[in-house]
């Protein structure tokens, strides 16, 4: 199921939402009973979309539980370290397995030059998250941070649906506790104003923006013909502008989802664009991950290095930054993407060890392009996209002004990327980049407008306004009806 | 070890790792307070104080230290 | 409690205005409502542009070409250079066999042509491929038997989308400040457009269900009895679909059984029938070249297809008058 959705706002929702705070009235069993509903109804969330994909979250869930169940009751230090390794190879193996799996049989065919069938497996949702969170559950129990959690409580942690499928990867220090807490199970109303309006912002981020910048995104990306300049920079930023919005608001309407059960998850997004360096960035953009990333991965490859010379902390982010790529799908343009991502971060950090510092503007602009253009090998299905599109950014094809803003000639040139029925697409595309970018730079972010909600009467209407917009946009023009003006 | 002797053993370890003998420290002093602090010079920091305290820090108690205070209290409970 | 039942107020206010909105403009001209009478929707709606332009038009056209949107594109051009007859495109969209019986009848009703090339889609035949509606509220609603008006609908599953509030934004901006831009040229052509270069998009027809209607074959059927009677030669043709869509067809069990039917079925009412929904005819047309999309031939492509027809056709007149 979907945030997006029709099903997910009018029936799932308010289903769950009533059904949780009637059955936490109970006297005696309030918190494990309504906690249990909760579970019950993420695990029908995510089953709607597939029904297989539910065995393999219960059985990593059920697996994990026993795993680390076992190792808080402190067992015999023998097995203590293989038991551990048993939960971590489950764990990377069933990632492995499902997302991977094709990947590695591909680039063996490759390498082997052999022609291995395999059957494609299909990646079932939210696994990348799920597993990651409950790794890190996993090592902290090893190292003794944990005390005994009962299964309900450990397996909301993992399934809780606001943050199942899209994240923000949540560590259990920070939800764990928010379950327990008496409070928490009784109706705030604060909570639930905050919860909606932070959901409203997501829902119009991704409907509203993402998924429009996403037709300009694909027509762009599946052109084959060389770009010239406006359709090169339009696809490239369109997509940027797309993965944001479309991520950010997905976060959003977790956070706000949350709020719904006076949940408090982590934020994800913190301006990203107007980071100073790559650096910077990363402390911005997918922060949970990051998080998870320099704990779990860095800090212990780091740690693993002999010495802690500038050259050794280079390579482990390097590698590093290889294995987040990866993460991210299972390609060599995801890995490349890492690797870009890597070495300029070490970059970043030779100039902070020089003290070279640029001036705010040229830092922050220098940044954009750099990630605008690191998003556009990690969408193209092919370098060779990529590398058309860059062509067409920095000049190397030809450049044509148009002739003001509505130009005729322009729209007939990008022919391949105006489908029948969209006129005037190159200049629509224009003003959302602009709007977008005035957005991204200069407007407070989601969570800044959080921590300033009042629950004001123009608050409501403005709410009401985009909510409305948004279902309107849920729904997509089936028919093919040319209008022309 | 009271809490203010592990303080400046501490303080005097973060001088060497940052190799900076004029950062202004007390109980309240962070990551973002010290410019040499980043997530890298963090870990080489951590693997400093375990090594002098003889402790180990695991991998999930890095990201709450993020200030000295909490860090001296930590090592505390660890000694 | 205040705040969020102001909000569900709001919510249920501005919905209620934007659906009112689009019901009483009606952009698309689907329900037969115009609340604020414009004078043009200026929507692609072919049944009342072309009804208008072969209305008043004063040719007397021997030849029409009938069809869906994928027979926009066939140039009138071609038939009168080849067999020299004035000629008249009225293909309309989303067309389903009542829409051609209807406009044969008023094509008939002005003047009585020669030759009709009759293009038929595949979901043309299928039950579960809705008549359109904007039929019932066009000009040739005058030409449906009395058993075959429709209520008009209350609602479409289309307005209830940005781009129907838009475009609703739209009517009242044109009717009152700007120009209409017409796409529809003389005798029923289509506007000129930029070749498209690359692969052909895939578009698969949104109802998955399939069923042969009897009904349509017999609406099929009456079209050819009338042809026979005014002696109009009748040239029946499947619409061609590109390659990949017609390996889809094939490889889709069920969908290969229902198209061959379709085939069978058209060829036993038609006298003049040729099938170019075939893997062998249009392995040779596989890009953007010859289809703006799978469904949708381009000018291109229109043009051997009706070259191809004609030629057919000339061969046959030229044996028989032998």
């Amino acid at each position: 199921m979907l945030f997006n959705s029709y099903i997910f706002i009018f029936i799932f929702l308010p289903i769950t939402f009533v059904i949780h705070y009637l059955i936490g009235k109970h006297e005696k069993h309030g918190h494990t009973l309504s906690h249990s509903w909760l579970i019950l109804a993420s695990l029908f969330f995510y089953g709607y979309w597939n029904f297989s994909y539910l065995s393999i979250i219960i059985s990593s869930i059920i697996i994990n539980f026993l795993i680390t169940h076992y190792l808080i009751s402190k067992p015999h230090a023998k097995i203590k370290k293989p038991l551990f390794l048993l939960g971590l190879s489950f764990n990377l193996g069933l990632l492995g397995y499902f997302k991977y799996k094709n990947f590695f049989m591909e680039n063996m065919n490759l390498l082997l030059n052999s022609d291995f069938h395999f059957t494609h497996v299909l990646l079932p949702l939210g696994i990348s998250f799920f597993t990651l969170q409950q790794i890190a559950y996993l090592v902290d129990v090893y190292e003794g941070l944990v005390k005994k959690t009962p299964f309900h409580k450990y397996a909301l942690f993992v399934c809780f649906f606001p943050q199942l499928i899209a994240g923000p990867i949540v560590h259990y220090k920070e939800v764990m506790p928010q379950f327990d807490d008496d409070k928490n199970h009784r109706f705030n109303i604060k909570n639930i104003n905050l919860g909606i309006f932070v959901f409203i912002l997501g829902l119009a981020k991704k409907v509203l923006l993402a998924d429009t910048f996403a037709i300009w995104a694909n027509a762009g990306f599946n052109h084959t013909d060389t770009f010239h300049f406006f359709q090169a920079w339009g696809t490239s930023l369109s997509y940027t502008m797309q993965l944001y919005f479309d991520f950010s608001g997905y976060s959003d309407m977790a956070i706000g989802l949350g709020l719904l059960f006076n949940i408090k998850l982590p934020k994800n997004f913190d301006s990203p664009f107007l980071a100073r360096n790559i650096i910077d960035f990363w402390t911005k953009w997918h922060i949970t991950l990051s998080q998870f990333i320099t704990t779990y991965i860095f800090t212990p490859l780091l740690k693993a290095m002999p010495k802690f010379t500038f050259t050794n902390s280079m390579i482990s982010i390097f590698i590093t930054m290889c294995i987040a790529g990866l993460w991210h799908g299972a390609a060599w343009t995801f890995v490349l993407y890492g690797a870009l991502h890597g070495v300029i971060i070490i970059i970043n950090h030779i100039m902070k060890k020089r003290k070279i510092k640029l001036p705010k503007f040229w830092a922050i602009f220098i940044t954009f392009q750099f990630i605008n253009i690191v998003f556009t090998i990690f969408r193209a299905e092919k370098l060779e996209t990529a590398f058309n599109i860059f062509k067409g950014m920095f000049g190397l094809t030809y450049f044509k002004i148009p002739k003001g803003l509505i130009s005729e000639e322009l729209i007939l040139k990008s022919g391949a990327i105006i489908g029948p029925h969209m006129n005037n697409d190159q200049n629509l595309n224009l003003i959302f980049i602009i709007v977008s970018l005035y957005i991204v730079f200069k407007l407070k972010n989601s969570m800044q407008l959080m921590q300033e909600f009042k629950p004001q009467t123009k608050t409501a209407l403005f709410m009401s306004f985009i909510f409305v917009l948004c279902l309107f946009g849920l729904n997509r023009v089936s028919d093919f009806i040319y209008f022309n003006f | 070890m009271t809490t203010e002797e592990i303080f400046n053993q501490v303080s005097l370890i973060l001088k060497n790792t940052f190799d900076n003998n004029e950062i202004d420290l007390n109980h309240e002093t962070s990551a973002n307070d010290i410019d040499e602090w980043d997530s890298l010079s963090h870990i080489e920091l951590i693997s400093n104080i375990e090594s002098h305290f003889k402790v180990r820090f695991a991998l999930g108690e890095l990201q709450d230290l993020k200030n000295i205070g909490e860090m001296v209290e930590l090592i505390k409970t660890k000694i | 409690m205040n705040f969020i039942r102001l909000f569900f107020i709001f919510s249920t206010i501005l919905t209620l205005l934007f659906t009112g909105l689009v019901i009483s403009v009606d952009p698309y001209m689907k329900l037969g409502i115009n609340v604020f009478g414009f004078k043009t929707k200026a929507v692609a709606q072919s049944r009342e542009n072309k009804y208008y332009l072969y209305e008043s038009s004063k040719k007397q056209y021997d030849a029409i070409i009938m069809g869906s949107s994928a027979a926009h594109r066939y140039p009138t051009s071609t038939v009168k250079n080849t067999i020299n007859l004035e000629t008249f495109n009225y293909a309309v969209q989303h067309s389903t066999p009542i829409d051609y019986l209807v406009i044969l009848k008023h094509v008939l009703s002005k003047h009585r042509p020669k030759v009709i090339f009759l293009q038929i889609d595949f979901d043309a035949l299928n039950q579960f491929y809705d008549v359109d509606n904007r039929l019932f509220n066009s000009p040739l609603k005058n030409f449906l038997a009395s058993h075959e008006t429709r209520t008009k609908p209350l609602f479409d599953h289309d307005y209830f989308t940005l781009a129907a509030i838009r475009d609703s934004l739209r009517v009242f901006y044109v009717n009152y400040f700007g120009k209409a831009r017409h796409i529809y040229l003389e005798d029923g052509n289509y506007r000129k457009e930029l070749p498209l270069k690359g692969k052909v998009k895939t578009r698969i027809s949104s109802s998955k269900k399939y069923q042969i209607s009897n009904e349509r074959i017999e609406v099929l059927k009456e079209i050819q009895k009338i042809c026979d009677k005014k002696q109009i030669e009748l040239i029946a043709f499947s619409a061609p679909l590109s390659f990949e869509h017609l390996k889809i067809i094939k490889n889709t069990l069920s969908l290969k059984e229902k198209h061959q039917k379709f085939i069978t079925h058209l060829d036993s009412v038609f006298r003049n029938f040729t099938n170019f929904q075939s893997l062998n005819k249009m392995k040779d047309y596989n890009s953007s070249e010859y289809f703006r999309d799978s469904t949708h031939p381009s000018l291109k492509m229109s043009e051997i297809i009706l070259q191809q027809l004609l030629t057919s056709l000339k061969d046959k007149n030229n044996n028989e008058s032998i």
